[in-house]
């Protein structure tokens, strides 16, 4: 970020290009996604690692909007590390089979519980044909259930061909 | 109104509105007839727009809904904008009359699909607004039914309306109605304050409340 903004101010990028213009919004998104979740505080490590995992999509081509509730609870670092690996799946799988340029990644706090959900509003798919959530192992959700279980998590995909897809990481169960 | 859409933008970044001017060039139903760093400087302009683009912090510290009910005056849609979704600020817009919220990360489809819908009357909810307001915890927000709050929450992770409608087990049509209701809502919450003085003194009232909350 500190490299985007020297090099426009050395004036060797010009910031009508697209490319540095795309190199912008990928700072200004993963600035945006660590301001989400709280301004006053440093951000969580959960918040921090959802970031990352934004910058790294744009990076792909894949353009993350990133949305917190302001304060989500402190979880223990395995938790933390199972649905930011978990939420870094779903994203590769939107980045591989959506066929968009985008996709939503939210944390709210439904009844005390932590939730990551991962959204794309692209092509989706039959779920039952590629994967049973009640068999992990199985398919495209296969990692992502047995990843949220290991920690007392859980993990549902949701989709319908042509409805985008869901991914919900919550923990605990 | 004629096909063409004439578009204001009032915001401090200067940078901003020059790029705005090059960005729609090449959109031909939409026209920028003004931009303005103020309220004051558009509303000192012959203020011909349907749509004004409203940045939701202006560096003169007028206040956002303020700003949005001297832009409705001229009987222009108010059509949010920011860089940073500050959800006060964007509900207090939404009380006041404003249409929509766009963040500006946005891509020009993005900006100009809230920018026609609004112009036809209807409203710009974004899954960032459907976001803030399913997070709207304030003891003042209006009641939302279950089902409102089904659709509302399942649009503000990004999911498709049709995701939306099919979860709460409703039609699309339904579903995008639940979305307007939910905003008019709002928008009638905000009515009865006429006063500025009234505005102030609630605002007042909701942030001593807030503090008040305990920690979640």
């Amino acid at each position: 970020m500190l490299s985007t903004l020297s090099a426009i101010a050395r004036g060797g990028l010009d910031h009508r290009d697209a490319l540095v213009r795309q190199r912008c919004a990928t700072d200004a998104d993963y600035l945006r996604g660590l301001i989400s979740g709280d301004r006053d505080n440093a951000p969580t490590e959960l918040a921090a690692g959802l970031a990352r995992l934004g910058r790294e999509q744009a990076a792909l081509g894949l353009r993350v909007h990133h949305m917190s509730v302001p304060r989500p609870p402190d979880t223990p670092a395995e938790v933390v590390r199972a649905l930011v690996e978990s939420a870094r799946e779903a994203l590769n799988n939107v980045q591989k089979h959506a066929d968009v340029g985008e996709a939503w990644l939210t944390v709210t706090v439904p009844d005390d519980r932590i939730r990551v959900t991962v959204s794309d509003r692209g092509r989706g798919f039959e779920p039952l044909a590629v994967s049973r959530p009640e068999r992990p192992g199985l398919g495209i959700a296969g990692s992502m259930v047995a990843r949220m279980r290991e920690v007392g998590g859980s993990c549902v995909v949701e989709s319908v061909p042509g409805q985008g897809t869901s991914v919900e990481l919550t923990w605990p169960t | 109104m004629a096909d063409v859409i004439n578009i204001a933008a009032v915001d401090d970044d200067r940078m901003l509105l020059e790029g705005m001017r090059s960005w729609l060039g090449p959109v031909p139903d939409l026209v920028l007839c003004a931009t303005a760093t103020t309220v004051d400087e558009y509303l000192a302009g012959p203020r011909t727009a349907d749509v004004v683009l409203l940045d939701l912090n202006l560096r003169d510290f007028s206040s956002p809904p303020d700003n949005v009910r001297r832009i409705r005056r001229t009987g222009a849609e108010v059509l949010v904008v920011s860089s940073i979704p500050d959800a006060e600020h964007v509900l207090a817009t939404l009380e006041a009359g404003a249409a929509g919220y766009v963040t500006k990360d946005h891509d020009l489809d993005t900006l100009a699909d809230a920018v026609r819908r609004v112009a036809e009357g209807g409203s710009a909810v974004t899954p960032e607004l459907a976001f803030i307001i399913s997070q709207d915890h304030r003891p003042r927000r209006p009641a939302l039914s279950p089902q409102e709050l089904a659709v509302l929450s399942t649009y503000a992770t990004g999911s498709t309306l049709a995701t939306a409608a099919r979860r709460a087990g409703i039609a699309y049509g339904t579903a995008r109605e639940y979305l307007e209701r939910v905003k008019r809502k709002y928008a009638e919450l905000g009515r009865p304050a006429r006063t500025k003085v009234d505005l102030v003194t609630r605002l007042r009232e909701d942030r001593l409340e807030l503090h008040r909350l305990p920690d979640p």
